[in-house]
């Protein structure tokens, strides 16, 4: 007999969802070779894919404490990699453009600019009523959501000053992170006005879904791409 | 009251903009040669600066007329546009031809960047002084970047696309 769908079951779906899309997603990057024009957003997904797969397995196996522990590590590599993916994806738009490398002291102004001007949105605050090290990891999830917001305005009026032109895989994957760290900003902000209850875990919950809608964009994209690939190589 | 108000304005003005510059890029990666053309504003021309414009550098008239000539900000509107899709043409002789100079797309590029900073310099002291000196001297500025920037654009269309020069001069 059928199980209907209730909010319980989709929530317990949902990691699973995320897992089978990122691996769907990196089955494609290996698959159209996208690894070799932009390696580090690979590992990025490989790793969260990785991440993802383990914390599911140990959910269940470990302490909270523990769990919260791998998960803070876990979060703090994400992080370094997704700003190591959107420098990534400034070299690729320079080699694109065949153009210098702008002045280090342009990019920090920049930087410090958006920074400033996102950190204003903070409150640095988080619900007393949870433990320390969740309190911790909420600390750490604002911080991050601002300064990935704040790299991205970076390189969009670095972009916009230059004139530069984006080859369509950057820019599709600028566009996932784009969209779903403003939606983790939103939400983080948000949370800072909220004590821990069922209205912030739909908060979180819509979170998690815009990563996983973001996924699924890359998915239908470069799933797509490939098969135009094929379409071209039947045709002649 | 205040905070949250400013916070929500403050992202949704962050969202807008970025996907506002995620279109523009979009477009700017799926433009042709007419769409380009189409763009430039021929409502003005330096050629009131320069009988030599395109083919040399330099304005041939005093800093004290130029305002004059370029008919106020309407004239600096019209570079501020026009550097901007010069750029993008030099983009496109760039895909489309073989093996143009780096050195050229980064003049270029330089090129078009101090003319915007210029052009909005002169209009920003327009709006507080009317033609002051400061008006003048950043026009001035303004339309010599122009002209030599118009020049070496004709020069690499020449060298690369040289199909298109007649169309580009005439919409000059």
């Amino acid at each position: 007999m059928e199980r209907p769908l209730t909010p319980e079951a989709f929530k317990e779906a949902l990691p699973y969802a995320g897992i089978a899309v990122e691996a769907v997603l990196v089955a494609l990057l290996v698959h159209g070779r996208v690894y070799r024009r932009l390696p580090v957003f690979f590992w990025f997904m490989t790793w969260n894919l990785c991440c993802d797969a383990t914390m599911l397995f140990a959910f269940c196996r470990v302490s909270v404490d523990a769990y919260l522990r791998f998960y803070l590590v876990s979060l703090t590599l994400e992080t370094l990699l997704e700003f190591a993916v959107l420098a990534e994806l400034g070299l690729v738009v320079l080699r694109y453009n065949r153009a210098r490398a702008p002045r280090r002291s342009m990019l920090l102004l920049l930087l410090m600019v958006a920074t400033l001007l996102v950190w204003s949105l903070a409150r640095w605050s988080a619900p007393q009523n949870l433990p320390q090290l969740s309190q911790l990891y909420i600390h750490m999830r604002q911080a991050f959501a601002i300064l990935r917001v704040a790299f991205l305005l970076a390189i969009a009026w670095w972009n916009s000053l230059q004139d530069l032109r984006w080859p369509d895989e950057a820019l599709r994957v600028a566009t996932g992170i784009g969209f779903y760290s403003i939606v983790e900003l939103a939400v983080n902000i948000a949370h800072t006005r909220q004590s821990y209850g069922p209205a912030y875990q739909y908060l979180d919950e819509a979170m998690v879904l815009s990563y996983l809608g973001t996924v699924f964009y890359w998915v239908l994209s470069f799933g797509q791409k490939e098969e135009k690939r094929q379409k071209i190589a039947a045709q002649t | 009251m205040i905070l949250p108000l400013f916070q929500i304005v403050t992202i949704a003005v962050v969202a807008l903009y970025l996907s506002h510059w995620r279109a523009g890029v979009r477009r700017r990666n799926q433009q042709s040669w007419e769409s380009l053309l189409a763009r430039l504003r021929s409502d003005w021309s330096a050629r009131e600066l320069s009988g030599h414009f395109l083919w040399q550098e330099g304005v041939e008239v005093a800093p004290e007329e130029i305002w004059k000539r370029m008919e106020g900000p309407k004239g600096l509107w019209v570079i501020y546009q026009n550097a901007r899709v010069m750029l993008e043409m030099a983009d496109y002789a760039n895909r489309n031809g073989d093996g143009v100079d780096r050195i050229v797309l980064e003049t270029l590029r330089s090129d078009a960047m101090q003319i915007r900073l210029c052009v909005l310099m002169a209009l920003g002291q327009y709006g507080f002084s009317q033609a002051s000196e400061g008006v003048r001297v950043n026009a001035y500025r303004a339309a010599s970047l122009y002209t030599g920037m118009a020049a070496r654009l004709t020069q690499l269309l020449q060298e690369h696309a040289a199909v298109v020069v007649p169309d580009f001069v005439s919409a000059m």
